[in-house]
């Protein structure tokens, strides 16, 4: 703020103090020429004195009035002008009473308008903040979101929706000639869920499933719809929002608990079954051979270790989902672990016709690894063989130490995994649609255990498959895990 | 008297020893299955007075077991009893449709599998006197 000096042309006030003083003047010298008949000599002295005063009450009362003056000026400038500018209210540079009240006007009215500037500037960009941030939100949901009327013409959407139910081209992307069910003709269930997708009478909030096609897999949309605003009663109708969320993997999730329930059921429930059978066919038995009870006590007895099993692998499983599985690592002969692993699977080899073999090459070194869960890791690849693999096919067990890692291969004659679902193998609860498999139980979680295991080693499991020829499983472990004995 | 002939489709082999050795043991005559289309065969092969099937088998279900049994008019009769695990709820007009009276929840005792098997083959021979063999031959 530049103070401005007193400059006293052009004021209006200072134009009337002149004007006064000539008239002032104009008078003396009337009177003057009065008294100039009465004699030539005093009316000179009289007309040279009235002068005199005039100029100096003139100069006078232009200094005493020179901050009015300019205050007065100011004040017609700020009349004639359209717009109030802080440059035009400067304070005037004088001591005197009027100049002070003028500065303290002056101040108060530039803060004040400093403020007001501030308050709106600041109004203004929350404004537009807070509409673009609300774009911004609303675009970046993973929901579809869709304004429509009672008629169901589409009256907005936002972005996110066009990843979820591609723009139908047709109707050149114009919202306005779109209605809300078209987005979903090609959906497999359209026919059935078209009294939903158009009902708008009923104002209460609505939920339904729409599904891409006739399995979960192929995507799952939770369709809800909630009521905006209810039109006057005159219009009829309402304003309805509704929320498009992807819920496939969701669903394929709860499909793959009960899956894996249903299973982990099943395998509880066989041991179970058999042993009540057996200890109630020896207790009601009333004859019963030596031979035949021994032969009834071993099925109790490997039945409850396979009850055992089921029980360790259901515990390994709550382990690995609470991501709390640890190792207990201790130094294992590969030899051994191999041999473990045997004796765990030859129950399995009793119920079919298959080949197996192991190879083993000598002088391996042993590992600082949890000999039990890498024994029930190879055990469960061991049982995906044996299980996948049709009588008079073969099974195969490879160890190998190869410079930078110690590999177990898993190899098998069965009917192999289709390319599209080998990335999914390790998915806990995931089992394969092949309809091969659909008598054969399995929870879906082997394969899962087994990675981790191999995970939490260090190592991997790669996979190699055919279908209808075999796969081949190979546990990849670090070769910092072997422990080189001097031969 | 002949011993009555029961077909027992189970594809758990060491439930199905079990309900041999029981069932053989009450003087039955035992021949078993491990999946429907093998227990079909039997049937066809020879005879029987009572069909005992699992529900969860590989291959030919249990209850299309049922199904492919009373497609065949001569066996409309046949008694079945069906076992099935339990929660496994099966749709009663299926039940009623397939002519199965009632189902037998595992686990189960041995005794009560003998005792109901008994009381099918009994009621049989009670309500139909000609035998399967008969009509069919």
């Amino acid at each position: 703020m530049s103070a401005a000096s007193i400059n006293n042309s052009g004021s209006p006030l200072l134009r009337n103090a002149i004007a006064l003083h000539a008239a002032f003047g104009l008078t003396g010298l009337l009177i003057a020429a009065g008294f100039s008949s009465l004699g030539q000599g005093y009316a000179i002295w009289l007309f040279s004195a009235l002068m005199a005063f005039i100029l100096v009450g003139s100069r006078l009362m232009q200094k005493r009035l020179a901050t009015s003056i300019e205050i007065d000026r100011r004040l017609n400038l700020l009349a004639d002008c359209h717009e109030i500018r802080t440059e035009s209210l400067s304070p005037v540079i004088a001591r005197d009473h009027a100049a002070q009240g003028w500065n303290r006007l002056v101040e108060t009215a530039i803060v004040q308008r400093l403020l007001d500037q501030a308050d709106s500037s600041l109004h203004e960009s929350t404004e537009t903040g807070n509409d673009s941030l609300i774009n911004r939100i609303v675009n970046i949901l993973n929901d579809g979101l869709v304004v429509a009327d009672s008629s169901g013409t589409v009256l907005w959407r936002n972005d996110s929706l066009n990843a979820l139910l591609p723009t139908d081209q047709s109707h050149d992307g114009q919202p306005g000639l779109l209605h809300f069910h078209e987005f979903f003709r090609t959906f497999e269930n359209f026919d059935e869920q078209i009294a939903a997708l158009t009902d708008t009478r009923t104002l209460a909030p609505v939920a339904f499933e729409m599904y891409r096609g006739e399995t979960t897999n192929e995507g799952v949309l939770r369709i809800s719809r909630q009521c905006l605003a209810e039109n006057e009663r005159s219009h009829g109708g309402a304003t309805f929002l509704w929320t498009i969320r992807d819920v496939t993997q969701q669903k394929l999730a709860l499909e793959m608990r009960d899956c894996f329930v249903s299973a982990a059921t099943h395998e509880l429930r066989t041991p179970l079954c058999n042993i009540r059978a057996y200890a109630e066919t020896l207790i009601a038995a009333e004859q019963i051979n030596a031979e035949e009870e021994r032969q009834f006590l071993n099925v109790i007895l490997s039945e409850a270790g396979r009850l055992e099993r089921t029980i360790d692998n259901l515990l390994n499983i709550s382990h690995m989902q609470a991501g709390g599985m640890t190792l207990d690592r201790h130094e294992t002969q590969i030899e051994r672990l191999v041999n473990e692993v045997q004796e765990t699977i030859r129950p399995l080899f009793e119920k079919k016709t298959l080949n197996f073999e192991t190879l083993v090459p000598p002088r391996l070194p042993d590992l600082n690894v949890d000999k039990n869960k890498l024994a029930a890791a190879l055990v469960n690849l061991l049982g995906n063989a044996i299980k996948y693999t049709p009588d008079g096919g073969c099974v195969r067990l490879e160890a190998e130490f190869e410079g930078s890692e110690i590999r177990f291969h898993v190899e098998d004659t069965g009917i192999g995994i289709a390319e599209e679902e080998i990335p999914r193998l390790f998915e806990r609860f995931f089992r394969s649609s092949d309809p091969r498999i659909n008598d054969i139980q399995g929870t879906g979680l082997g394969l899962a255990f087994s990675h981790d295991v191999a995970r939490l080693h260090g190592g991997r499991i790669d996979v190699a498959s055919e279908l209808n020829k075999g796969s081949r499983f190979s546990l990849i472990l670090p070769a910092s895990l072997a422990r080189l004995t001097p031969s | 008297m002949k011993p009555y002939r029961v077909i027992v489709a189970e594809d758990n082999r060491v439930l199905q020893d079990v309900i041999r050795f029981n069932l053989a043991r009450a003087g039955f005559e035992v021949r078993t299955a491990v999946e429907g289309a093998q227990a079909l065969r039997l049937l066809e092969e020879q005879p029987a007075d009572v069909i005992v099937t699992d529900c969860q088998m590989p291959g030919m279900s249990g209850l299309e077991l049922c199904a492919a049994i009373r497609s065949h008019a001569i066996y409309s009769n046949l008694p079945i009893l069906f076992c099935s695990a339990k929660g496994l709820e099966i749709e009663p007009e299926t039940l009623e449709k397939l002519r199965l009276p009632e189902v037998l929840c595992k686990p189960f005792s041995p005794r009560s599998l003998v005792e109901k098997v008994q009381a099918l083959a009994e009621s049989r021979s009670e309500s139909a006197p000609s035998t399967v063999t008969e009509l069919v031959h």
